[in-house]
Parts: structure tokens; sequence; C-alpha cells
């Protein structure tokens, strides 16, 4: 059956309101969580070889270690990194923004005061 | 005097899409000034206005289309005081909070504006523990959030 204009509107009405409210948690989620090129970013390994490879692509002249994040085998790092977040994703590595919520130095290093 | 419900409320939604691009703009232009995370900020807010343009386009004045403007109404402030971190000003952008609010009122109902101020107090009580600078300068604290949230309160019922 094909359904009129105002009959197809209606029945995917509440896909409106769904979607906007999706939109603004994802939107805002991102820009809380993604990584800023002036700011400290956090690398998050997502696999086992990335936990491996990350303390060798950190240590490349650019980039300096801050500390560790709050999650083990995570590093905050500050430096250039134009293109580094694409980079670091296809090699399994996650980059987020130092600043948001969950993502700062571990216990251990606030309490050291680490230099971000 | 007759009153078109469809019509006022179809303008309705359609002033404040049109304010939505406004606050695009404007955070747009902050860029200048603030840099990288201005445009990031702009970025979202346009996100946020394409559902309502949508809607707009279509002439749609449903609930659902209303909620979804509320919606995009509460959140664009935010965005701007997000912008003005660390700065003085970014208490006077709390203002643009209560403009929002009000806009709201030209869509003939009420839900958008209870779920608007709902948005509102979320917003406040969630980042005023996660990332207080991102709400208040020199950071929030609840007797800060309270009369803020007060305020809310306060306009959303008048509002109502």
């Amino acid at each position: 059956m094909v359904l009129g204009n105002e009959q197809t509107f209606a029945k995917f009405a509440p896909a409106v309101l769904i979607g906007q409210v999706a939109l603004g948690v994802i939107g805002m989620a991102a820009f809380m969580f993604a990584p800023r090129t002036d700011q400290p970013a956090l690398l998050y390994p997502l696999t086992a070889q990335a936990a491996k490879a990350l303390p060798a692509i950190i240590s490349r002249p650019g980039s300096a270690i801050a500390a560790r994040g709050q999650v083990a085998g995570s590093y905050i790092v500050l430096g250039e990194r134009s293109g580094f977040a694409e980079n670091l994703l296809s090699r399994g590595i996650l980059t987020l923004n130092a600043a948001a919520p969950g993502c700062g130095p571990a216990l251990s290093d606030q309490a050291r005061g680490s230099n971000l | 005097m007759n009153f078109d419900i469809h019509a006022l409320r179809q303008r309705g939604i359609a002033l404040v899409t049109v304010g939505g691009w406004l606050v695009v703009l404007t955070i747009a232009l902050m860029a200048m000034t603030h840099g990288e995370d201005a445009l990031y900020a702009a970025f979202v807010s346009a996100l946020l206005n394409m559902i309502p343009t949508w809607c707009m386009l279509k002439g749609r004045t449903d609930r659902y289309a209303r909620m979804a403007v509320g919606v995009m109404a509460a959140l664009q402030p935010s965005l701007m005081l997000y912008v003005m971190q660390g700065s003085l000003w970014q208490i006077d952008m709390h203002l643009y909070i209560f403009v929002a609010l009000a806009s709201l009122t030209l869509l003939w109902d009420v839900r958008p504006i209870i779920a608007a101020c709902a948005i509102v107090l979320l917003h406040h009580a969630l980042l005023s523990f996660l990332a207080p600078s991102w709400v208040f300068w020199g950071g929030g604290g609840f007797v800060r959030v309270t009369i803020h949230a007060i305020a809310t309160l306060m306009i959303g019922s008048v509002l109502c």
C-alpha cells in the first residue's frame, strides 16, 4: 500500500524527535571528546598489538609524553598532531581530547603534578 | 479574529530555526578570535539545526517537530558558553538561554519549553561536575548551579 504524504509523515513523526535527540547527544559527545591540535591528547590503544606499539610511536620526535592516562596502557601526549588522530586510528589507537571528562591523567600522575 | 494554530506554529518553527542559524553564524564568527574550538562548536551547532530546518521546509508542525526545535533551542546556547570559556563574558552568554526558552513560546506548546528547561538543567548539573569551565567562569559549585536552576525553573514556569 502506498501511503500519502501526510500518512507517511505521521508514521515516521517520532523519528524526527529521536533523530534530533540522537544528533544532540552524538554531536555533543563527539564535540566533547574530539582531539584538538593545540591541546593535550589522550591516546588509548584498542588492541593488544596497539598497546605494544604505542610507547614507541609516542617517543618519536615532535611529541612528548605528559602523563599516563586513567586507563592502563593509555598516555597523554603534547605536541604538533595535525593528521595524527586519523593515522593512529588506522593502527588501532583512539585519540581523545585529554581535557574531556574521564580523559585526564592517572590519579598517581595528578598527585605527582603532571605538566598538563 | 481567527487564529490558525498551524500557521502560527509554522511561523514559530521558521523564526526559531532562523535564530538557530544565526547562532551558527555567530559561533563561526567567534572562530576568528577563539580559534579551532569555535569551528568545532559551529559544526555541532549546524548539525543541531538540520532537523528543525527540514521540519521548517516541509511545513511540519506536529508535536515531534516542535520538540525537535525545543531540543535545538536548548542546546545552542550551551555551545556559546563553551566557546566563551575562560572569558569574563562567559556568564553573559547565559542570557541567551533565556532568549532561547522565550523563543519557544512561538511554538504555542508547553512541551518544548518543558523539554528545553530540562535539558538546560541537565546540562548545567552534569557539566558543573564533569567540566565546570564549560559552563561557569571560575568553576561551578552547588550554590551556583542551584541559583541558575531556580532561575531556569522560574522562567520555565512563567513561559508555560
